[in-house]
């Protein structure tokens, strides 16, 4: 839920892709990306719920379209940047919120090569194809802003190796992005959630093994018997991240790159590692 | 612009009169929130006032050593007389002059000095603006802190109090947060402030600059106070604790260039 008016056209006039845009938190931002003015190309695997996102959208008066994307195909890659390119003439915003979580098993041990290629192709290399094909266009425009969705694990001891070190890719890949691409007027952040209530989310906690307070407590049983050591009260939605991504696309961050933005409810600090 | 992002909110400023401080007012007040606007000097306060409400703002002046403990009970006070609540205090009232490039040479009433006014004044200021934030079970506390605290910096006076700075927010965060009260904490880079081109004048540093950046220029007040906005309104309800650099991507701090100084 928006707690803030954001009419306030803070990305008027702009055009950016949202991958991972059918649910959750890639929604919120897509939605509210188009909220704040931009022009919004929907990125996902899923006909159904990418083109519903367009559809509300469209409904609130915006401006989007969907593109069947699988990230980790770099040709997929090329041809929603193409389509983007050819729908709206330019690339200004790119948020890569597309992610696989909770595919891994409980124990690094019974972790099988397929499952860690799964999970580096999708949440590594498919940042990586999108920010290779993105930013020559973005080159052209003079300007950009790049929001990647990494991750609390990426930070801290995480439950999910695999998952933490395709995040910890996304966090170093976006710093030298940064650093690199700063000369043609673009500029690259992270933003680390964590404890957001999504439907995926909701989903692991009610059939994951794994030993970890994060990914095991919906938002229910941490009001009752509080397990994750957090300082705000409650978890989080997935407008909070969209605010933040917001923020970052927006001229108002025009001085900050490469930088590392946690919205997790203080979840990160409470932890010592 | 449509959206208030600060509507209905009272707001205080610490070091309003000049640099950082001027432009978060400012950002404040154009997004609808009723500004303290705290300085040491009184006629600096009373100009951004004056400013603000030429925009059509709305804005009181307080004068305010934030390292007195009366002072900060004073502006509080101001708070509560002007809005009825504080829904944010932003510790952005920091000095670095009197400071060395060794700490051999630092006079000590000089490092008391720095310390007195950034760290206590924080300690000072956040005392006495908590218990309306507790009673209201809400609250934002935006703390100016530096990119000295995060990397090496070439001063160690200003490094040690802006260090203290962001530790303090983090304990703050843990501290407050099951109340509803955030503490965040933004490290600006080079900054084209009156405070800073005093610095740079003085010739301590050449005139290159001392930091390689991947953004090249010297940020703005606005690019602070745009992420001061980010952390006082509600937008960013479920952020605490977070340490933001504001610093155009810096890179490395050229320790060639203060070889032999």
């Amino acid at each position: 839920m928006t707690v803030v008016d954001v009419e306030v056209g803070r990305l008027e006039g702009r055009t950016a892709i949202v991958t991972g845009a059918g649910v959750g938190i890639g929604r919120a931002i897509a939605e509210m990306y188009a909220a704040e003015g931009a022009k919004v190309v929907v990125a996902c695997r899923t006909r159904e719920t990418g083109e519903e996102t367009v559809a509300r959208i469209v409904a609130a008066g915006g401006d989007a379209r969907f593109v069947q994307t699988d990230v980790s195909d770099e040709g997929q890659v090329r041809a929603l940047v193409e389509a983007a390119v050819s729908a709206y003439g330019g690339i200004d915003v790119l948020c890569n919120n597309h992610a696989v979580y909770g595919i891994e098993p409980a124990e690094l041990t019974e972790l099988t090569e397929d499952v860690w290629d799964l999970t580096m192709d999708v949440n590594a290399k498919g940042v990586f194809f999108t920010m290779k094909h993105v930013i020559p266009v973005m080159r052209e425009g003079g300007r950009g802003a790049i929001v990647n969705i990494s991750s609390i694990a990426s930070l801290v001891k995480s439950a999910l190796p695999a998952y933490a070190a395709s995040k910890a890719a996304v966090n170093a890949l976006t710093k030298a992005v940064a650093a690199q691409a700063a000369e043609y007027g673009i500029r690259a952040n992270v933003i680390t959630p964590s404890t957001i209530e999504t439907d995926r989310r909701s989903e692991l906690a009610r059939t994951s093994t794994y030993k970890n307070d994060f990914i095991a407590v919906t938002a229910a049983e941490q009001a009752s018997k509080p397990i994750v050591s957090k300082v705000l009260p409650g978890f989080g939605e997935p407008d909070d991240i969209a605010y933040a991504a917001t923020f970052l696309a927006s001229d108002e961050a025009a001085y900050i790159t490469g930088a590392i933005l946690p919205v997790d409810g203080g979840t990160t600090r409470t932890r010592t590692d | 612009m449509a959206g208030k992002r600060l509507a209905g909110k009272t707001a205080i400023v610490t070091g309003a009169g000049s640099g950082i401080g001027r432009g978060i007012a400012h950002r404040f007040a154009a997004h609808g929130a009723t500004v303290v606007v705290a300085d040491l000097s009184e006629d600096a306060a009373l100009a951004t006032v004056g400013e603000i409400e030429e925009l059509g703002g709305v804005a009181v002046g307080v004068r305010a050593d934030v390292s007195q403990a009366d002072d900060a009970a004073a502006m509080a006070e101001a708070a509560l007389g002007a809005g009825g609540r504080i829904d944010v205090l932003v510790n952005n009232a920091g000095i670095s002059f009197g400071d060395t490039l060794k700490l051999h040479e630092l006079d000590e009433a000089a490092w008391q000095r720095i310390l007195n006014v950034n760290l206590t004044g924080v300690f000072q200021c956040c005392k006495h603006v908590l218990p309306a934030m507790l009673a209201q079970e809400a609250g934002s506390i935006v703390n100016i802190a530096s990119a000295a605290a995060i990397g090496m910096a070439p001063r160690a006076g200003y490094a040690a109090s802006k260090g203290g700075v962001v530790a303090l927010t983090r304990s703050l965060a843990f501290q407050y947060g099951e109340y509803g009260i955030r503490v965040n904490a933004i490290c600006p880079g080079p900054v084209e402030t009156p405070m800073s081109n005093a610095v740079r004048a003085s010739g301590m540093y050449d005139d290159d600059g001392i930091v390689d950046l991947s953004i090249k220029r010297r940020g703005t007040p606005e690019d602070i106070a745009n992420a001061a906005l980010y952390f006082a309104s509600d937008e960013s309800r479920y952020v605490t604790s977070d340490i933001l650099p504001v610093d155009g991507g810096a890179l490395r701090l050229r320790a060639e260039r203060f070889r032999g100084r």
